[in-house]
């Protein structure tokens, strides 16, 4: 790991796990960014003249003033001439950003004292900025002017709203603390907040003093293991609107969120969110992973094969993990044959479908144990049991307690009940 | 695909098991769902009996019906014999129905009766891809009565025949037709259009033609002949 002496400017390389304490920065690409080479190779009256030295300035100062004698920035200590150091500092990235004593974010389209700006901001728009928001203990959010916005834990209602990130990765607690309320319609966790949550002091304080009813732990998770209790397809839906430059990248920038390594392939596209998939089967059994979807009344078609998503977009529902590892089941991946366990249900006698089974998933819809999401498979070898996923649009079902007949189909826009009678009256 | 918004199932049927799920290219996907082809294959009396066809949509080289459409027909009309009509539609369920009817025009459904009818499924993979079956006669029509020739008149109807090798399928759509001699006649020495005429009557019905050089190569030519070389039997 390559850090940047906070007072001089210079380069001093880390090996080894012992790492003298230094603050990150978190941010979006802009131009003229001062890079590794511009430090490297030019003198400092030249790189510091550049528009993207102000950041790496405030940065610095900042950190010394937090106690840090050093700082981590993407554009200035990576050598990306190096596709070694290029991925070794990838593949490290969600540690780095986790080991950091504080993180900045540097939100440059955000000025202070606009309440509703947050939420348009580009930073919550891209992939990388996800496990950077995440990974460390504590993130302090700036302004366009470096000027302080607020901490992770007192904006954390804003940005979960904004993200979608479950309030309690950001404010670092056990769920049941908080006593949240599963919307149902919003998708994603809500909090209700006291005013308490303020972390200037660098301490962190107990949000309601409401105990979990299901784990009386009053201790703080650690990231990993925090990220340990959320389902594949939840992880995948908080990355689901963002964005990178690169294709490649919304595979690369997940890697730390779930904790798997793989080494990069610039130039693979979309084969890279596959082969990211690919290494969570290899250490995970969660069929949330499967519950994916293309939105129906986009009509967007998959192109590519629907045994695993094409993009994290096609996670668009809340759908918690529920395959409970001492059953001893396995789930592997093998090319493109997948081997699970799995609830099978056919289809036979139902018209059209006659000949298709429902895939029930070990996973629950919006946290309701009584709902449960199934995929529509189409038999390939029936007495093999050899499935695919049927083809077109890629389609995911309901089964829920209140209806134990019937499997509803699962879209974006529900129709009002009007829409229906006229529908229906046009069909007729 | 068409997807409903609900669908009926049993959860007594609910059973764990490992099962393998592949994964697939849309390309494979899309010859998996293709549809099957349906070649139309028209008697050799009609032909004797210089009856010209027209298809709309136009069939493609080769015979086959233009499936991209769903709807189509077939119009046989002969200045000795008459006009008749086959029509033919595909379900959303990748059915395939027809029927043929007399003196009506092209798409005139309202009055065609039911038996003349068949309905068959175009299944263009077979589950067993293994499976190998010859030209079978899925399902036949009854036959219409055209206006006769001299002495006889014109029996037409029309059956859907499958073939399957090697777990694909293809469909052939057979328009039958015979001259049926009708009865107390003397059916005189014929002169020569006459006599190509008799050489049709049911004794000298030929083997269908259309069953093409792709076909007589498999090793089921005796059984081709039994299916399809039935127009002797109405």
């Amino acid at each position: 790991m390559r850090l940047l002496n906070a007072r001089t400017y210079e380069f001093h390389d880390v090996l080894g796990a012992i790492k003298p304490k230094y603050a990150i920065l978190s941010h979006t690409w802009e131009g003229e960014e001062v890079v590794f080479e511009d430090m490297r190779d030019t003198s400092r009256a030249k790189w510091s003249a550049k528009k993207g030295y102000f950041k790496i300035g405030k940065t610095c100062e900042q950190a010394l003033e937090d106690g840090c004698d050093f700082v981590w920035i993407d554009t200035c200590n990576i050598n990306k001439d190096s596709s070694t150091e290029l991925s070794e500092a990838i593949n490290s990235m969600f540690r780095w950003y986790r080991d950091a004593v504080i993180c900045y974010a540097y939100i440059s389209d955000v000025k202070a004292g606009d309440p509703h700006s947050l939420s348009e901001c580009r930073w919550l728009t891209r992939g990388w900025t996800l496990q950077e928001m995440i990974a460390p203990d504590r993130v302090h959010f700036y302004d366009m002017n470096w000027d302080f916005l607020g901490s992770r834990i007192s904006l954390a209602a804003q940005l979960s709203e904004h993200s979608g990130i479950h309030a309690s990765v950001l404010l670092r607690r056990h769920r049941g603390q908080m006593g949240f309320q599963i919307p149902t319609e919003k998708g994603h966790l809500a909090v209700d907040f006291t005013s308490e949550l303020d972390d200037t002091s660098y301490s962190r304080k107990t949000i309601t003093g409401r105990e979990c009813q299901c784990c009386t732990s009053t201790e703080e998770d650690d990231v990993q293991s925090m990220l340990d209790g959320f389902s594949v397809a939840q992880k995948m839906k908080w990355a689901s609107k963002r964005t990178t430059s690169r294709e490649e990248d919304i595979a690369y920038c997940l890697m730390g969120l779930f904790d798997v390594n793989m080494p990069l392939l610039y130039g693979e596209g979309k084969k890279a969110f596959y082969r990211l998939q690919k290494a969570i089967l290899g250490i995970s059994s969660d069929h949330s992973i499967l519950a994916f979807r293309s939105d129906l009344s986009e009509n967007v078609f998959t192109g590519e094969s629907p045994l695993l998503a094409p993009h994290p977009a096609f996670f668009r529902d809340e759908i918690q993990n529920m395959h409970m590892p001492a059953r001893g089941t396995h789930t592997s991946l093998s090319g493109t044959t997948l081997s699970v366990e799995m609830l099978l249900c056919p289809l036979e006698g139902n018209g059209k479908f006659r000949d298709e089974y429902l895939g029930i998933l070990d996973c629950s819809i919006d946290g309701d144990p009584y709902m449960r999401p199934a995929i529509l498979l189409s038999p390939v070898h029936r007495d093999k049991l050899i499935f695919r996923r049927c083809s077109g649009e890629v389609s995911l079902f309901r089964l829920e307690s209140k209806h134990p007949m019937e499997a509803a189909l699962i879209v974006d826009h529900q129709l009002k009940p009007e829409e229906r009678t006229f529908i229906r009256k046009q069909q007729a | 695909m068409w997807l409903p918004q609900r669908i009926p199932y049993d959860p007594s049927e609910i059973k764990r098991a490992r099962i393998t799920l592949v994964g697939e290219k849309a390309t494979n996907q899309s010859q998996r769902h293709a549809n099957a082809p349906i070649r139309v294959h028209v008697s050799r009396v009609l032909h004797e009996l210089d009856y010209r066809i027209k298809a709309s949509p136009s069939l493609d080289p080769g015979h086959l019906l233009d499936t991209s459409s769903r709807t189509g027909s077939l119009e046989f009309s002969g200045t000795l014999a008459g006009r008749f009509c086959v029509d033919w539609s595909q379900t959303p369920a990748e059915q395939l129905r027809c029927s043929i009817s007399t003196d009506l025009q092209p798409g005139d459904q309202g009055v065609i009766q039911a038996q003349t009818a068949p309905t068959v499924n175009l299944e263009f993979e077979s589950r067993d891809t293994c499976a190998t079956t010859p030209l079978t006669t899925l399902c036949e029509s009854r036959s219409v009565s055209l206006r006769g020739v001299e002495f006889a008149h014109i029996k037409a109807w029309i059956s859907i025949s499958r073939e399957t090798f090697i777990g694909r399928s293809r469909f052939v759509l057979n328009i039958h037709a015979r001259l049926v001699e009708e009865e107390g006649t003397h059916v005189r020495k014929p002169r020569t259009r006459q006599r190509r005429m008799q050489n049709l009557l049911p004794d000298r019905i030929p083997l269908p033609i259309g069953l093409d050089d792709k076909l007589q190569r498999l090793p089921y030519r005796q059984q081709f002949q039994n299916s399809t070389g039935n127009d002797e039997q109405q």
